[in-house]
């Protein structure tokens, strides 16, 4: 009997998603008696529970599959792993026996506090029934149990030896069979941290591993082209697999994720010593694919590199060009960008000495960081759930996983976004809040789901509580800004920053940084400015308020971050000089930060691609209507380095049903902005009044000074806007950010 | 005859409506037009079997007219056309007699011809074809059209959605008001509202505030 056949007769038996399959990421925190488990004394041990199951056919035991549940042994106390297999799923079927057997997966590890990522689990089955896969475990854990081991990062080698016997028992092939095993190039021996696949192939598919890559946490296939972009969905009749993932317990810091990817890194630095902006945009984007695709970096890893790669790449350029700002800036840094330009010079003398002048770097970046206006340690945290339709609600909380629901989310994204719509006109307050109290219940149907709420908001300001809604695009239609909070009466709009993240098929990679604290304090490292274009476009009907909106924030903007020792330059084009032409000159000069329009804003709900901003056609508000639509933009901005677009006009926001996508290529204008690389986009849901919109436009930027964070601006802003409540602008507006 | 035309010809407001809360920053906005009176005196259009009635009042057939042209997935669901009628210094103000069409439930109507009665009554008349009688022809009267204001100075005329005659293009009517001669002339303050269903629901529109003076006009 194979191994499909013995899972078939498991999937009859066992109603669950059984067989190889993606694992989700854990979280597991300490037992709350903290006195079992303390940091520097006590030890910390991964686990696994084998749950043996014997299939019955005719009276006889025929087939033995097991699954390892695994956990931490927090002093002496065992914590499951919370995973998506509950003791619930096995069953009740007389006919299956069930046996577990607890296998002691790694050597004990000091504990380092906190709680700890766990990715990794196993999920195997074994046609026979003469118990190899327990053998098979046995084996593994009694390796695993070896004595010499005493930081997590050191277990790597006994991991791989125990995969590779699983794989040669089961006849399964391993992914990046590069990174595993003592040869690994990254760490010279043992498994890197990073995902690991697993995966049968079927008997017509040809699967090179080395065209495998995982990103966002499923298995995908590279294109010729080799960038994240390239890549395509495994079609799932092809290939079974299961992920794998052995994380860090902290980052590593900028200069060990550069050496990953040496070469690549190199050739952005010689790009820039040329002063070739293409080549180095080429050059750019493959070392930004080359940290993306890496296997050996982790999620947070990558995150680092990202931004390690800008800031370099940014004080290169400057020292490069002499700008005599930026090199009075360096004088005053001291050693820091001299570092910075000579690392990357003498990047071919070799990693060590990359790395050499990376630790001087941090070193003076630290002393730097001192002065900076906006600190970056504010205590914070990111509370992201990701929603879907039809799919259990997870939740992180500063990038760890630490709930994964068991109950599916059933929402009707149709009919929440129609009603949302409709919800605009006659009596809103009163539609608004009884679909966010609507929404509140769908999502709460797993009550625990407001575990991570409650400890996330345990000795933190609301506003340093950031609320993240991750979805599809499709969930761009859901009005979560609409929540009302588990009281039954505050909106958590008002309460807490809330932004959304778009995941899934077809959303490109951020290409940049969005607005953040980090960006402006490299601003303010640098002595750089801070550009923007803002644009009015009065077409009729009459909006008497645009040309006013424009006006007062370049006047503002400057003295708004002038406090902050930030420079600000203001390009203004008001209706009278804004035509189809100019607009787009100015977009496609890749000049600008952030991009502000004030005017209408038409979203075509049969043809969503056709949505549109209306420009003049010639100068003085004369010639006719030119509509600036969404291909047209999304051209005009993905080679440029804006982070973030502002649309202070009506339905910015507006998505069309995913179906559009058979007949178009956008769902709207976020879409062309989200498909142009902006990582950050402010829009209306609704039509929102002129004077309204001003409003907000003006408190946004005025705390976005102060704050440095959008989301934390959005907040103020609709606090401020919501002393009347009657007007629609502090709901309305919802905040993409791609981060 | 009088013949109604189709098309608006003379309108003294062409523009966007108005939502309550004024200017949205979206494009997309329902059209309307509203034409000017025009007017004719009763006298005139009966001729010699006119006999006046008691008093010193001058009759004057008025025809009144708007159109409605909402954005594309929009349907106009209600409208109301309204007339405030005064004298401005006279004792009496004016009066209306009788209003066209005054209530169609559900079928559409065509090529009606209209009959103004000596007795200062509108009614529809079942003329032969080419005869020559003092009266009004209208191509066209759809459905639903309902009226009120007889015997006091606010005609109201209000067209609702009818499932196969969306509330769109020009419609046309007409009023017979009489105001006292010694008032020399008569003030007209025109009005429009719809309620059109779209996207966002039902929004209420409205002629903008900004063009309320160019819809008084003052007749004879």
């Amino acid at each position: 009997m194979g191994i499909l056949d013995t899972l078939s007769r498991l999937r009859a038996l066992v109603p669950l998603t059984f067989g190889l399959v993606p694992v989700p990421p854990s979280r597991v925190d300490p037992p709350e008696d903290a006195s079992a488990c303390v940091e520097g004394k006590h030890y910390v041990r991964l686990w696994l529970t084998e749950v043996q199951h014997g299939v019955q056919t005719e009276g006889k035991n025929e087939g033995l599959a097991f699954f390892a549940r695994s956990g931490f042994q927090y002093g002496t106390q065992l914590v499951a792993i919370p995973t998506f297999l509950g003791p619930s799923s096995f069953g009740t079927a007389a006919s299956a026996t069930r046996l577990s057997i607890n296998h002691a997966l790694t050597p004990l590890f000091p504990y380092r506090g906190g709680g700890i990522n766990c990715s990794g689990a196993l999920l195997h089955t074994t046609g026979r029934a003469e118990g190899s896969g327990s053998a098979l475990l046995e084996q593994l854990s009694g390796r695993l149990s070896s004595a010499g081991f005493s930081r997590l990062l050191d277990l790597s080698d006994i991991i791989s030896d125990g995969i590779q016997g699983v794989m040669r028992e089961s006849k399964l092939h391993l992914g990046f069979a590069s990174a595993i095993g003592r040869d690994a190039p990254a760490q010279g021996r043992g498994l890197a941290p990073g995902y690991f696949v697993v995966f049968k192939p079927s008997a017509e598919a040809v699967i090179d591993p080395e065209t495998l890559c995982v990103m966002n946490g499923s298995l995908r296939v590279i294109g010729s082209g080799g960038f994240p972009g390239d890549t395509q969905p495994l079609p799932a009749e092809k290939i079974e697999y299961l992920l794998l993932r052995v994380e860090r317990l902290s980052q590593r810091p900028e200069g060990a994720v550069l050496a990953e990817i040496g070469t690549a890194w190199q050739q952005v630095m010689d790009a820039a010593r040329l002063g070739d902006d293409a080549l180095i945009q080429e050059a750019f984007k493959r070392a930004m694919s080359a940290v993306l695709l890496s296997r050996d970096l982790t999620e947070p890893d990558k995150d680092v590199g990202i931004a390690a790669m800008h800031t370099q790449l940014s004080k290169m350029q400057i020292a490069m060009t002499g700008n005599a700002g930026a090199s009075k800036e360096i004088a005053r840094l001291g050693n820091i960008e001299r570092a910075s330009v000579e690392a990357a010079s003498t990047a071919k003398e070799g990693v060590a000495a990359d790395l050499a002048k990376e630790r001087q770097l941090e070193r003076a970046a630290e002393q730097a960081a001192a002065t900076e206006p906006f600190p970056e340690d504010v205590d914070h945290t990111v509370l992201v759930f990701e929603c879907k339709p039809d799919t259990p609600l997870r939740a992180e909380i500063d990038g760890l996983n630490v709930f994964l629901g068991d109950t599916l989310i059933k929402l009707n994204v149709s009919n929440h976004a129609r009603r949302a719509d409709e919800a605009f006109s006659g009596d809103w307050r009163f539609k608004m809040t009884n679909q966010g109290t609507e929404l509140l219940e769908a999502l709460s149907k797993d009550q625990r789901v407001w575990e991570p709420y409650t400890a996330a908001t345990q000795g933190i300001a609301d506003r340093r509580l950031r609320l993240r809604f991750r979805g599809t695009l499709e969930m761009l239609r859901v009005p979560f800004e609409f929540l009302i909070g588990r009281n039954g009466r505050e909106h958590l709009v008002l309460r807490h920053p809330l932004g959304r993240t778009v995941m899934g098929e077809g959303v490109p990679f951020r290409k940049r940084q969005g607005l953040s604290r980090r960006f402006f304090n490299g601003l303010y490292r640098r002595g750089a400015d801070l550009n923007i274009l803002a644009v009015a476009s009065n077409t009729p009907p009459e909006l008497p308020r645009v040309d006013h909106e424009v006006r007062t924030l370049s006047d503002a903007l400057p003295d708004m971050f002038r406090a902050k020792g930030i420079n600000v330059r203001v390009k203004p084009l008001l209706s009278e000089d804004a035509t189809y032409d100019t607009v787009i000159n100015e977009l496609r000069s890749g000049k600008y930060d952030i991009v502000h329009y004030a005017g209408h804003g038409v979203y075509d709900e049969k043809a969503p691609e056709e949505s549109h901003l209306p420009l003049h056609e010639a100068r003085g508000r004369s010639g006719g209507i030119k509509p600036l639509k969404v291909p047209a933009l999304k051209s005009a901005l993905e080679e440029s380095k804006v982070r973030f677009v502002y649309l202070s006009c009506c339905v910015g926001a507006a998505q069309g049903e995913p179906f559009k996508l058979q007949d178009y290529d956008f769902l709207g204008i976020t879409d062309g902005l989200l498909q142009a690389g902006i990582p950050s986009v402010l829009g209306y849901r609704w039509p929102v009044v002129d004077s309204g919109g001003e409003k907000l436009a003006i408190a946004f930027y005025r705390y976005l000074a102060q704050e440095g964070e959008t989301d934390t601006a959005l907040l103020l802003a609709r606090r401020e806007i919501s002393e009347n409540r009657d007007d629609r602008s502090w709901v309305s507006p919802v905040l993409l950010l791609q981060a | 005859m009088i013949q109604t035309p189709e098309q608006i010809a003379d309108p003294i407001f062409s523009g966007s409506l108005e939502s309550p809360e004024r200017e949205l920053r979206d494009a997309e906005s329902t059209l309307a037009q509203i034409g000017r009176p025009e007017w004719w005196f009763a006298s005139d259009v009966i001729g010699e079997s006119f006999k006046p009635p008691q008093g010193d009042e001058t009759y004057l057939l008025v025809r009144f007219a708007f159109s409605l042209t909402p954005p594309s997935n929009h349907e106009v669901e209600e409208s109301r056309l309204t007339a405030h009628l005064t004298c401005p210094g006279a004792a009496a103000q004016p009066v209306v007699f009788d209003l066209f069409p005054r209530e169609v439930l559900e079928e559409t109507k065509n090529d009606v011809k209209v009959k103004l009665e000596p007795s200062l009554k509108l009614s529809e008349a079942k003329l032969a074809v080419g005869s020559v009688e003092a009266g009004i022809h209208i191509p066209t009267i759809q459905p639903i059209v309902t009226t009120s204001g007889i015997g006091g100075g606010d005609p109201v005329w209000q067209y609702r959605k009818h499932r196969r005659h969306p509330i769109i293009g020009t419609r046309m009517a007409y009023a017979i008001i009489g105001y006292p001669s010694a008032a020399d002339k008569m003030t007209i303050q025109l009005g429009l509202t719809a309620t059109v269903r779209g996207r966002f629901g039902f929004w209420p529109l409205r002629v903008p505030s900004t063009a309320e003076a160019q819809l008084v006009r003052t007749v004879p």
